[in-house]
């Protein structure tokens, strides 16, 4: 395996264990609800339900 | 046209206090206030349900296209707004929840949003929120009030939450 296919498969495999936006907005929107922080909840929602809209 | 919907709440060891304001670009279009008694005075949910829906009546009542922004206070907030944005948090009464839900659906558009009573640069709206709320809860402590209270009850008065 050339070092470009090499680099090539890390960097699938790091983008692979990555969260998706949507994970990162669906755990970014937990903690704003145990923090209370409604806008932060309404703003994340909203964020959230576009991206699921655009999937 | 777009009309701006402050709702909040105040309670005593007695009872609570819920009430609402109607603002557009003119200014305040209607208000109201209701007191909550019987066994479910201090349930925030049920209350807060109930008294959104009669104030989200009233504004269906505009005149013309309405959208509307819901600004509720943290109790109403926690109470209800979290189950109203779908985020998850399963309603606590869930013929209370969709019959709120539905009635926001009359609206062309509405968007929820809240404020807190005791952040340092409240609107004049959500300082007036409260304050009618306070004023209705002393009001109930009077003698007049008292009498109020007794009759509105006996005759099913829509100024209580029961």
């Amino acid at each position: 395996m050339s070092m470009e296919e090499q680099i090539a498969e890390i960097l699938t495999l790091l983008k692979q264990n990555q969260p998706s936006e949507r994970e990162n907005l669906q755990q970014q929107l937990e903690t704003a609800r145990q923090r209370k922080d409604f806008s932060a909840v309404v703003s994340l929602s909203n964020q959230l339900r576009t991206l699921e809209d655009a999937e | 046209m777009r009309y701006s919907l402050y709702i909040g709440a105040a309670s005593n060891d007695k009872r609570a206090a819920y009430a609402w304001l109607l603002v557009n670009h003119v200014g305040v279009i209607a208000s109201d206030v209701y007191l909550t008694e019987g066994e479910r005075r201090f349930d925030e949910s049920y209350c807060s349900h109930i008294a959104l829906q009669r104030a989200l009546r009233k504004v269906a009542q505009s005149e013309g296209i309405v959208q509307l922004r819901v600004c509720m206070d943290e109790t109403v907030a926690e109470a209800v707004g979290y189950e109203l944005l779908d985020v998850g948090q399963a309603p606590l009464y869930p013929t209370l929840f969709r019959t709120t839900k539905r009635i926001l659906q009359r609206f062309d558009k509405y968007e929820l949003a809240s404020f807190k009573k005791d952040e340092k640069e409240q609107t004049p709206q959500e300082v007036a929120v409260f304050d009618d709320a306070i004023e209705a809860l002393e009001w109930a402590e009077t003698l007049k009030g008292r009498i109020e209270l007794i009759k509105c009850k006996w005759l099913g008065s829509t100024k209580i939450i029961r």
